[in-house]
C-alpha cells in the first residue's frame, strides 16, 4: 500500500499522561485531578521521560541485499532500534534489519557498535538484534516495556529515533487511537496511531510514555497526512521477542483459512449473530479444508476459547489465536453452520516463510524468486511450488527479451523443468558455463494465467559496459 | 483542363512579344531569324559541306516560311482570347478540381486558357471547357492578344466534344468571324497551330509547327483517325495559311470517333447553353426525385468502451444519419454507401421517405464487390423506379448528365450537372475504369440526355484484400474516396434484380454481443519472431520453423488450445507454427503475419482477463473476417511436419466480451457470464458456477461493499449461481419481495473467497 512510508529511522513517542492518567512516582507533582488542570510541569514530564529511553535509542544503520530491480545490489538503509536488555538485545523493524549482511549501530553516545541479526518477524515487522561491542561484555543502558493494553487515546507519546537518518530525535504528540487495525499490515496485532512526527528513518524506534516507558515500535507513517504515524503495541513486541530470542524465528500454525468479521463497515456487509467470526475463505487442500470447514462457517470457539470476531479490530486477536494453536495437534473447532452447531477438528500445519527466496541471474539481467502463498498469493493461485521473476534490469538482456518483472512466472528454461530456485540456478550454471551453445536460452512462461516462450539473449554482457 | 498550356512546344517556330508595348514590326524583324537558324542547324548540321545552290534553296525556304507564319499571326491576332477564369467556393464547397482549382481559390488566381473568338457578332468566345458547376465562377475575363481585357460569361457547352462557350457583350476585336477553310486538307501536311501564353513581360501569340507531331495523318472527315495528335490545342493553320479549326481535346478518341475541331463543323455541333440547362432542371429533378429517396438510419448507441462511431458529412457524431438511395425496384432501395461492417452491425432503424412520409424498412444485405446496400420497405411502394436498361456510356469527351442527391446544409439537395467521360484506366486485376473529366461524388448516377442512367459512381471493394485486412483501411480514412469507381448499369442490373447471389454475408446489422462475436479455431497465440523461430529450430535441431517462417517473418505460434474447440478437435497442440490459410476455391494463400496488435503487458495488471489478447490477434481477426460457414485449409508445423488440416470456420462460444450480460441497477453491478476464456484465464473448471463482475457503478451499493470489476459471484444466498440470467431472476426476487430482501453473495477472486451481505429494503 503506496499510501505508507516505511519509517527507516526511529521516533519516540513520549505519552504524558492526561486524562485520569496517572502520577510519577517520583512524581514532584501530580498533574491531573478529575476535571481540573493544576500547575503542569510538561516540560518536566517530558524531561523525565526522555532521560530514561534517550541513552538506550539507536541509529541502526544496516547494509542490505536487494534484489528488487532485477539485479543484486547493496543499499545502506536508515533506521531507528531500542535497547531492551542490558546485554545489548535491541528491537527494531522488519523493514529496517531485513536481508541485512552488515549492521552498524550508533548508540547514545556516538560510539559505533556492529550487531548482529537474531531473528525477524515479518507478519509482525520486528526484528531483533544483538549489540556485539568489540570491547567484549558491556553493559548498555536498557529501556524498558510497558503494558501497552492500557494505553488510552489522548494519551501524551513521544517518539524517539533518527528520521532521514538525523540522529537522536524527539518528537510529542498523543495517542490519535489505540487499537487501529491496518488491513494487510496488522495481521496479528492492532496497532498505536498517534500524532508524534514520524519520518522515514524513524522506523524501529520506540514509542514512549510519560513515564518513560517503551509503549510501541514506529513502524510507519502516512505519506500525506504528515500527523499519522503508527506503531506496533509493546505487549505485541514482548511476544515476539521472547519468540525470537527462543527460535530465531516465531513460529505460526496456519490452519489455511480467512476469516471476516461480523460486522464489516468497509465492505457494508452486517451479518446476524453477536458472536463468533465468518470464514470467508477456505484454502484448497490446508488443514480447514481437510477438516472440513466451509465458507460461510461461524467458528465461536478454537480451542475452548471463545473468539469474537464482530469487527475489524477483532482479528488480529483471532489470527494470533489461531497463529498460536499446537502445531500437528488436533484442535475443536466449535463452529455454527446454517443454524446448527457443530465441532470440528482442526490440525494445523505451520505458516512457514511468508516471503520467497531471492537468486540473481547475472547475466540474464533478472532476479528471480520462490513463489511463496503469502507474499504472492496471485501467482500461488496459478502454480503452487515455482520461482517467478521479481525484476528484470533496463536496460538488460531479459528486459530486451521481454520481460517486465511484473509476475512472470517461469515454467521451463531450455525445456527443463523450474520448481525452485536450486533447478533454475542449475540450469542457469549449465547454460553459462556451455561454450559450444549461442548465447540465447528459451523460457516457457506463464503470464497472467497463460503460456507463452520468450527467448533469452544473453550475448551481451551489461555488467562490462 | 489547362494542363495542355504548360507544355513545351515540339519545335517554337516564331514567337512575338504583342503585349507590353512592343511594336509588331520590330517584333516580327527580331524573333523569327533567330528561331529560323534553330531549325537550319538542327535539320543541317554539315552545314559546310552544303554547296552555293542548296544554301540559296535553303534560304527561300525560310523567307517563305516565314511569310507564312507571319500571315498565320497576322490572323490569330485579332482572334485568340485568353480567358482567365477566377473561381470561388460557393457556402463553403469548392469544386472538385484537386490541387489546381484550390490552389487558384487560395491565392485568388485566374486559371487560363486559349480561347477563341468564334462568333464575334454574338460575342461567343470558344475554348476548352472545364466541367464545374457554374455557381463556382467568380468572374471570367477574356485577354486579347494585345492585351485588352474584357468581361466574359459561361454561355454554354458542347455535347460531343470538349468545349464551352463564353459570352461577351463588349468585344473590342474584329466584327466578321474568321474566315474558316471548309475545303479538305491533305495527308500528312505540316499543321500550324496558334495559341497565346503567358511569357517573359506580356502575352506572347505563338505559332508551333513542324515535324513534332502537328500534322494531319488523314483527311477523311467522316473517318475517324483524322487529327491525329496527341499534343496541344490551338487555332490551327494549314500550310497554306488558311484558318482550319480550333483544337480542343488534348487527347484523341480512343475508340476513334471523331470530333469537331474544324470551324464549321464547330458551328453546327450541338450546344447546351447554362440558360437551357438551368430551365431543364426542375423538370430533370421532378423526375429523378421520384425514385432517389431519402434514407434514415438509426444507429445503435455504443456501450462503455466501445468505440464511436464517426461519420462523415455534416453531423459527425449523431446516430441519427441522413442518406439517399435510389429505389432499384418498387419497395427497394438501393443506398450507394460503403459502410464498415461495424456500422451496418450497429443499424437500429432504417426508415425511407416516400413523398413526404417517413416509412419503416428492413435491411436486405449489403454488396460484396461494391459499396452499397439494398433495403425493403413493408408495403409502401417507391412512386417510380430507376431505369435498369443498359445503356452504354457514351465515346470520351461527349457530355453526360449527372444527378445526385444528397444531405446538404440539413437538408435535400439535388444536384443535375454534365460530366464528360476523359478516359479510361486499368486498374486491380485489370479492370478498365471510366475516368470522369471532373471528379463524381459517391452515389452520382450518370445518365445521357433522355435521363437513362448509364452508370453510377460507387466505392469499389476488394473483398478477397480486405479479408487479407490489406486494403481495409481503418474506419476513420473511409471518407477517402479513393476507390470511387463509376460503375456502368451493365455491371449493376443484375446486383439490383438479383441482390441475394451479390451481398456479402457477413455485413448485416446485429445486436450488441453478436457485434464482438468471433469466429475461431479456439487457440492463444504468440507471433513468431526471428530469433524465436532460429530458437525453435535450434531446440529440435532443425531448420523447418525459420525455412516455412521466412525466418520468423511470418508464422504464429500456439501457446494454448482451448478444449473441445476446433483447433483441439484437429489435434493441434500447443507449440504448433501456424503458417497460412487458404480459402477454398482461391490459391491465393493468406499469411499468417503478426502484427503490432499482440499485447505483451496487460493494460489491468494481473486482474486482467487478457482476453484481449485473444480477441485482437490478427488470426482471430482474419478468421472473423473471412466469417463463419467459410472453408479454409490451415498450413501449420507440428514438430518438424508441416501439416494441412481443412476447417469450416465457425462462430466461437461467446466470449467474456460478447457474454451476455445483465445491469442490475438496484446493486449497480453488472455482470457477465463465465465464459470459456474467462475459464481460462482464471484456470476454473468447465462447471465453475458464477458469473463476473465486469462493472461497477460508484457508490452504488455493489461498490459499497467493495465489488470490483473481476470479482467472481459464486453463490448467492448459498445457492450456487448459475449464470446471468440466473443472478437476475433471484436478485430481482429478493429486490422486489415484500417488506424487502437480503442477497448473501459469496464471492471469489484467485482463489480467495469472501461473503457479502447486502440488504434491500
Amino acid at each position: 500500500m503506496s499510501w505508507r512510508v516505511l519509517l527507516a529511522s526511529s521516533v519516540l513517542l513520549v505519552a504524558l499522561a492526561s486524562g485520569a492518567c496517572v502520577p510519577d512516582k517520583d512524581g514532584d507533582d501530580v498533574i491531573i485531578r478529575k476535571g481540573r488542570y493544576e500547575a503542569i510541569d510538561f516540560e518536566g514530564i517530558i524531561e523525565q521521560a526522555k532521560s530514561k529511553v534517550f541513552p538506550t535509542l539507536v541509529y541502526v544503520r544496516p547494509i542490505r541485499e536487494d534484489y528488487s530491480e532485477g539485479k543484486k545490489r547493496r543499499m545502506v538503509v536508515g533506521g531507528s532500534g531500542v535497547i531492551i536488555s542490558e546485554d545489548g538485545y535491541l528491537v527494531t523493524n522488519h523493514h529496517v534489519a531485513e536481508k541485512a549482511i552488515e549492521i552498524r549501530c550508533v548508540l547514545y553516545d556516538n560510539t559505533m557498535v556492529e550487531a548482529e541479526l537474531i531473528g525477524t518477524d515479518q507478519d509482525t515487522d520486528l526484528a531483533l538484534l544483538k549489540l556485539k561491542p568489540e570491547d567484549g561484555e558491556r553493559t548498555f543502558p536498557m529501556a524498558h516495556l510497558a503494558d501497552s493494553s492500557k494505553l488510552e487515546e489522548g494519551q501524551f507519546v513521544m517518539a524517539l529515533g533518527a528520521p532521514w537518518g538525523l540522529k537522536r530525535s524527539i518528537s510529542l504528540g498523543i495517542v490519535s487511537c489505540a487499537q487501529r487495525y491496518l488491513e494487510g499490515s496488522s495481521e496479528y496485532s492492532l496497532w498505536f496511531q498517534s500524532d508524534a512526527s514520524l519520518n522515514p528513518g524513524n522506523s524501529g524506534g520506540p514509542l514512549i510514555n510519560t513515564d518513560g516507558e517503551v509503549i510501541g515500535i514506529n513502524t510507519l507513517a502516512t505519506m500525506m497526512g504528515g500527523d499519522m504515524g503508527f506503531s506496533i503495541p509493546s505487549n505485541t513486541v514482548r511476544y515476539v521477542v521472547e519468540q525470537l530470542k527462543a527460535h530465531g524465528e516465531v513460529k505460526r500454525s496456519w490452519p489455511g483459512l480467512r476469516l471476516q468479521p461480523l460486522r464489516d463497515f468497509d465492505r457494508d456487509s452486517f451479518f446476524e449473530g453477536n458472536r463468533g467470526v465468518l470464514v470467508a475463505s477456505v484454502d484448497r487442500g490446508g488443514p480447514a479444508d481437510k477438516a472440513g470447514l466451509k465458507v460461510g462457517d461461524l467458528i465461536l470457539s478454537v480451542n475452548g476459547q471463545e473468539v469474537n470476531g464482530l469487527y475489524n479490530e477483532t482479528l488480529p486477536m483471532i489470527r494470533t489465536l489461531l497463529g498460536r494453536l499446537p502445531l500437528g495437534k488436533e484442535v475443536t473447532f466449535q463452529i455454527e453452520r446454517n443454524g446448527k452447531p457443530e465441532a470440528i477438528a482442526v490440525t494445523s500445519s505451520e505458516k512457514g516463510l511468508v516471503e520467497g527466496e531471492d537468486l540473481e541471474l547475472k547475466r540474464w539481467n533478472m532476479t528471480v524468486k520462490t513463489i511463496n502463498e503469502h507474499a504472492n498469493p496471485h501467482l500461488h493461485y496459478y502454480v503452487k511450488e515455482g520461482v517467478y521473476v521479481q525484476g528484470v534490469r533496463y536496460p538488460g538482456n531479459a528486459a530486451a527479451a521481454g520481460f517486465s518483472g511484473r509476475g512472470e512466472i517461469i515454467l521451463k528454461v531450455d525445456n527443463k523443468e523450474v520448481k525452485t530456485l536450486e533447478d533454475i540456478k542449475r540450469i542457469y550454471d549449465e547454460v553459462l558455463k556451455d561454450s559450444q551453445r549461442k548465447y540465447r536460452v528459451a523460457l516457457k512462461i506463464m503470464r497472467n494465467g497463460m503460456p507463452s516462450m520468450l527467448v533469452l539473449d544473453y550475448a551481451r554482457d551489461y555488467d562490462k559496459q | 483542363m489547362n494542363g495542355w498550356m504548360m507544355r513545351r512546344p515540339a519545335l517554337l517556330l516564331a514567337a512575338l512579344v504583342m503585349a507590353g508595348g512592343a511594336t509588331i514590326a520590330s517584333a516580327q524583324e527580331s524573333a523569327p531569324p533567330a528561331a529560323a537558324d534553330e531549325v537550319k542547324a538542327a535539320e543541317q548540321p554539315a552545314a559546310e559541306t552544303d554547296t552555293e545552290k542548296q544554301k540559296q534553296e535553303k534560304a527561300k525556304e525560310l523567307a517563305e516560311q516565314r511569310e507564312l507564319v507571319a500571315r498565320v499571326m497576322d490572323q490569330a491576332r485579332g482572334y485568340l482570347v485568353t480567358v482567365a477564369t477566377r473561381w470561388d467556393k460557393d457556402k463553403g464547397e469548392t469544386p472538385g478540381g484537386g490541387y489546381e482549382i484550390e490552389g487558384s481559390i487560395a491565392n485568388k488566381m485566374s486559371s487560363e486558357a486559349t480561347g477563341l473568338m468564334f462568333d464575334p457578332a454574338k460575342g461567343l468566345v470558344l475554348g476548352p471547357d472545364v466541367g464545374h458547376e457554374t455557381r463556382f465562377v467568380d468572374s471570367v475575363r477574356g485577354i486579347t492578344a494585345t492585351g485588352k481585357e474584357f468581361p466574359l460569361e459561361p454561355y454554354g457547352f458542347y455535347l460531343d466534344f470538349r468545349g464551352m462557350l463564353w459570352k461577351a457583350d463588349k468585344w473590342p476585336g474584329p466584327a466578321e468571324p474568321l474566315p474558316w477553310f471548309a475545303g479538305p486538307v491533305e495527308a500528312m501536311a505540316s499543321l500550324y497551330l496558334a495559341r497565346l501564353s503567358r511569357g517573359r513581360l506580356g502575352w506572347d501569340l505563338a505559332v508551333w509547327t513542324g515535324s513534332g507531331g502537328h500534322v494531319i495523318e488523314a483527311t477523311d472527315r467522316k473517318a475517324d483517325e483524322e487529327l491525329i495528335s496527341s499534343t496541344n490545342g490551338g487555332l490551327a493553320f494549314d500550310d497554306q495559311g488558311r484558318p482550319l479549326g480550333f483544337r480542343i481535346q488534348p487527347t484523341v478518341s480512343v475508340t476513334g470517333r471523331r470530333f469537331p475541331w474544324r470551324g464549321p463543323d464547330i458551328a453546327k455541333a450541338p450546344l447546351v447553353t447554362f440558360e437551357d440547362f438551368e430551365k431543364q432542371k426542375p423538370q430533370r429533378i421532378a423526375k429523378f426525385d421520384k425514385f432517389a429517396h431519402e434514407v434514415k438510419i438509426v444507429y445503435r448507441q455504443p456501450e462503455e468502451g466501445e468505440d464511436n462511431l464517426e461519420f462523415e458529412g455534416e453531423d459527425r457524431t449523431s446516430l441519427t444519419q441522413y442518406y439517399y438511395g435510389y429505389a432499384v425496384a418498387p419497395r427497394r432501395i438501393f443506398v450507394p454507401l460503403k459502410l464498415e461492417k461495424i456500422y451496418i452491425q450497429r443499424f437500429k432503424k432504417i426508415a425511407v421517405r416516400f413523398n413526404g412520409e417517413e416509412l419503416p424498412a428492413k435491411f436486405l444485405g449489403a454488396y460484396l464487390n461494391f459499396g452499397g446496400f439494398l433495403i425493403e420497405t413493408g408495403k409502401a411502394e417507391s412512386p417510380a423506379v430507376m431505369p435498369l436498361q443498359p445503356v452504354p456510356l457514351p465515346d470520351v469527351n461527349r457530355a453526360v448528365l449527372t444527378y445526385v442527391a444528397e444531405r446538404k446544409f440539413g437538408g435535400r439537395r439535388d444536384t443535375v450537372w454534365y460530366n464528360r467521360i476523359s478516359g479510361y484506366n486499368r486498374s486491380y486485376k485489370d479492370t478498365l475504369w471510366p475516368e470522369t473529366q471532373t471528379p463524381l461524388t459517391r452515389g452520382t448516377l450518370v445518365m445521357d440526355f433522355q435521363g437513362r442512367p448509364m452508370g453510377m459512381s460507387l466505392i469499389e471493394r476488394r473483398p478477397e484484400e480486405e479479408k487479407k485486412g490489406e486494403s481495409s483501411r481503418s474506419w476513420r480514412y473511409r471518407s477517402r474516396n479513393d476507390q470511387l469507381k463509376l460503375y456502368q448499369m451493365d455491371k449493376l442490373v443484375d446486383a439490383f434484380r438479383n441482390p441475394q447471389a451479390h451481398f456479402d454475408p457477413n455485413l448485416r446489422p446485429t445486436d450488441q454481443r453478436e457485434e464482438k462475436r468471433l469466429v475461431w479455431l479456439g487457440v492463444e497465440t504468440q507471433p513468431v519472431t526471428p530469433v524465436l523461430a532460429e530458437m525453435l529450430d535450434d531446440m529440435a535441431s532443425g531448420e523447418m520453423v525459420q525455412k516455412l517462417t521466412r525466418r520468423g517473418q511470418i508464422g504464429i505460434r500456439v501457446t494454448y488450445v482451448y478444449e473441445g474447440s476446433p483447433a483441439d478437435k484437429a489435434g493441434i497442440k500447443p507449440g504448433a507454427i501456424l503458417i497460412e490459410v487458404t480459402e477454398e476455391g482461391k490459391d491465393d494463400p493468406i499469411e499468417l503475419k503478426p502484427r503490432g496488435s499482440y499485447n505483451r503487458y496487460s493494460r489491468y495488471g494481473r486482474y486482467s482477463m487478457a482476453s484481449s489478447t485473444n480477441r485482437n490477434n490478427y488470426l482471430t481477426k482474419l478468421l472473423t473476417r473471412l466469417g463463419p460457414g467459410a472453408k479454409i485449409a490451415l498450413t501449420y508445423l507440428e514438430g518438424t511436419e508441416k501439416k494441412t488440416h481443412d476447417f469450416t470456420l465457425a462462430w466461437a462460444p461467446y466470449d467474456y466480451a460478447s457474454a451476455n450480460k445483465f445491469k442490475d441497477e438496484k446493486t449497480g453491478l453488472t455482470v457477465k457470464d463465465l465464459t470459456y476464456d474467462v475459464l481460462a484465464y482464471l484456470h476454473l473448471p468447465a462447471d465453475q458456477p458464477g458469473v463476473i463482475v465486469w462493472k461497477v457503478e460508484p457508490g452504488e451499493k455493489a461498490a459499497v461493499a467493495r465489488i470490483t470489476p473481476f470479482m467472481i459471484l459464486t453463490e448467492l444466498n448459498s445457492r450456487p449461481l448459475k449464470d446471468v440470467d440466473d443472478y437476475q431472476k433471484r436478485i430481482e426476487a429478493i429486490q422486489q419481495a415484500e417488506g424487502g430482501g437480503t442477497a448473501v453473495i459469496k464471492i471469489l477472486v484467485m482463489g480467495k473467497s469472501r461473503m457479502v451481505r447486502i440488504v434491500f429494503p
